[in-house]
């Protein structure tokens, strides 16, 4: 890396403060870059602009705690234990994500050693984002698969338990399960057919029960664009729904209505999240799309 | 019939949106990616490209779902649309939520005296837990003797000295609970923090001057070799308890769990658990099961207890100083890092038998 770029994003960094030698900064923002412009040679300008944007103090934090500085860690463990602990504990208020966040320590420390070497998971920090962004994430993937695992291996619920109500539903209207199926089908179609970015807007808000501020955060919008655009996609997917019932399976428009009412009492059998409900505290205050919509 | 049919739909969107398929691993998005996403450190192309496979992968919805709610205090969840609260844009305050501070600052003195321990309960509390000892420990105190500490003078000390500084205890308590809101004006995670919080804060804080005031207590010996008491053990208690720290091991139908001082052990899911040692009172507050059978222990005065046979006996391989601890992780039987709740680090490679600072 050219000496001078690399001196001016050292002294942007404090790279100095944590004792980070020039070449170990060096290599930390060359992988960054390496990662970003996957596959690609990006020109001087680009790299500029891209190593100026990232999160250099924080960076330079990193590659001083894995290299095991004394003072970085203690500024490390003082400054951003609270927020990994408070990540955790809204991921999950029964207190099922803390070990999480604390078994995070011994992967950040790197207690496994290779070719003599500490692998500390700090050398996946690339800067572009802030620090603690990049912990709450690793908390959020090792808990999401943590419960994901624990959930593939939960026994199957009886199935004497809901039989009798769906064999009670099904005898007074021999039709119902093919609306149901119907219904299910041009339901599916139609979100196939969504923008990524609409169908990632009605995932957010209807299988994940994010806000429209954190959706919001993600989309890079305001949550009233969220909330007007989420009121778009669901009346799209309803027209679109509604045609499909009429040209695609030819139902008449009574049937049409059985279609939609068929499916009120019909809770499913797609309620693989619901394992991310336990706790959860359905923050209803910003999520008013349903009567914006009626 | 038309809102009807729009309110069908949202229900009918949620199941279907639930169902989303996850494509090939090696797609998803690693943790760096997200944090970058989040922060806005994406190009464009990168950002479209995470939107299209999250936009169909479950398990990708899932991270992006708690990573969103992990931020405690988004904006937003106070906010109603409608109100002025909602004209705020993503990481901005709004003016209103300002007003909360001086409430919130209301609220945590009140919440500090609810919370603020009476000093005659904490003077007698290091005389009870010596008993205690004493008596579920017997092979400890020859080893005390042995190693020439002054057993008699022990527990006083510390009560003396609690006692004295209780006062004061409180007081610098206040003091920083009162810096810390002022500190913390405008963030509206700190307005709306569950008096828990504020009750857990104030531990923390007063356990940490406790630990700063007591005079060094003898290194506890090393390696006791714990048993429960014949009486409690193997007493199955079923249902759960809101007080419990539960420790998840690989396989998830095992678990350890610590309710006060005791530690607790299921191997079916959860469904019952059963005593495997009542500790003598310096509360359990973490553990770590890195293998089915090998689980770390710490709590308050330096405490950690190891087992490597699933709870069936437990060694003690405290620290020497007397610090109260707050977390512990380890890998296996040999390797473990504990953390003090001033944050302190030891760490041992040999099972617990040394711990060395770093």
């Amino acid at each position: 890396m050219d000496q001078a770029r690399l001196q001016r994003l050292r002294e942007k960094a404090q790279a100095d403060r944590w004792k980070v030698p020039p070449e170990v900064f060096s290599n930390a923002l060359e992988r960054s870059a390496e990662k970003a412009f996957a596959g690609r040679t990006p020109s001087d300008a680009d790299l500029d602009r891209y190593y100026d944007a990232l999160h250099l103090p924080d960076l330079a934090l990193a590659c001083a705690c894995a290299m095991g500085r004394e003072d970085a860690w203690d500024h490390f463990v003082k400054e951003f234990r609270p927020a990994m602990y408070r990540s955790a504990d809204a991921m999950d208020p029964g207190g099922g994500a803390r070990d999480i966040a604390t078994a995070l320590y011994a992967e950040l420390f790197g207690l496994k050693e290779k070719d003599g070497i500490r692998q500390s998971v700090f050398r996946y920090f690339h800067g572009r984002s802030s620090l603690t962004t990049w912990l709450r994430s690793l908390i959020s993937q090792r808990f999401v698969d943590r419960h994901r695992e624990t959930r593939r291996l939960d026994p199957l619920p009886d199935e004497s338990s809901a039989a009798p109500l769906r064999a009670s539903a099904s005898s007074i209207d021999p039709d119902r399960a093919r609306f149901v199926a119907a219904m299910r089908a041009v339901l599916a179609a139609a979100i196939a057919g969504l923008e990524p970015r609409d169908r990632l807007r009605l995932a957010c808000y209807y299988a994940q029960e994010m806000t429209l501020a954190q959706i919001g955060t993600l989309t890079r919008e305001h949550e009233a664009t969220v909330s007007r655009q989420l009121a778009r996609i669901r009346k799209a997917i309803r027209e679109d729904v509604e045609r499909r019932l009429r040209e695609e399976k030819g139902f008449s428009k009574v049937e049409v209505d059985e279609c939609f009412t068929s499916i009120v009492d019909d809770a499913g059998n797609l309620d693989l999240g619901e394992w991310l409900d336990t706790g959860r505290k359905k923050s209803e205050a910003d999520r008013s799309i349903s009567e914006e919509l009626s | 019939m038309s809102n009807d049919r729009d309110r069908i739909l949202e229900q009918a969107l949620k199941h279907e949106l639930r169902a989303a398929r996850t494509p090939p691993a090696g797609a998803c998005l690693d943790a760096e990616t997200l944090a970058a996403w989040t922060d806005g450190g994406l190009d464009a192309a990168t950002m479209a490209a995470a939107e299209a496979h999250v936009s169909n992968c479950a398990r990708c919805q899932s991270l992006v779902g708690t990573m969103g709610r992990s931020t405690s205090g988004t904006l937003g969840t106070l906010g109603t649309p409608g109100t002025i609260g909602t004209l705020s844009a993503p990481g901005t305050l709004s003016l209103w939520k300002w007003w909360l501070a001086p409430i919130a600052a209301g609220v945590a003195a009140t919440t500090l005296w609810m919370v603020v321990p009476e000093p005659p309960q904490l003077a007698v509390a290091p005389a009870r837990e010596q008993t205690k000892l004493a008596v579920e420990q017997p092979a400890a105190a020859p080893l005390d003797s042995a190693q020439g500490k002054p057993e008699a003078t022990q527990p006083a000390a510390p009560s003396a000295a609690l006692e004295q500084n209780l006062p004061r205890e409180r007081s610098e308590a206040r003091d920083n609970l009162a810096a810390a809101a002022r500190a913390d004006r405008g963030q509206l995670r700190d307005a709306a923090a569950p008096k828990e919080e504020e009750a857990k804060r104030f531990d923390e804080s007063a356990a940490g001057q406790r630990q700063a005031a007591a005079p060094a207590a003898p290194p506890p010996p090393a390696a006791v070799a714990l048993e429960a008491p014949a009486g409690l053990q193997k007493s199955a208690r079923s249902g759960f308890s809101p007080n419990s720290i539960e420790i998840p091991t690989l396989d998830p139908s095992l678990g350890w769990r610590i309710v006060g001082d005791r530690i607790e052990r299921s191997d079916n899911g959860g469904k019952t658990w059963t005593l495997m040692l009542q500790d003598r009172g310096d509360r359990i507050v973490a553990g770590s099961a890195p293998t089915n059978s090998v689980c770390w222990f710490v709590g308050g005065a330096g405490r950690v207890l190891l087992t490597v046979n699933a709870g069936t006996t437990f060694v003690d391989v405290s620290l020497a100083e007397p610090l109260d601890l707050a977390s512990v992780a380890a890998t296996d039987a040999r390797n473990a890092m504990v953390f003090s709740v001033v944050g302190r680090r030891f760490r041992t490679d040999d099972g617990g038998r040394t711990w060395r600072p770093f």
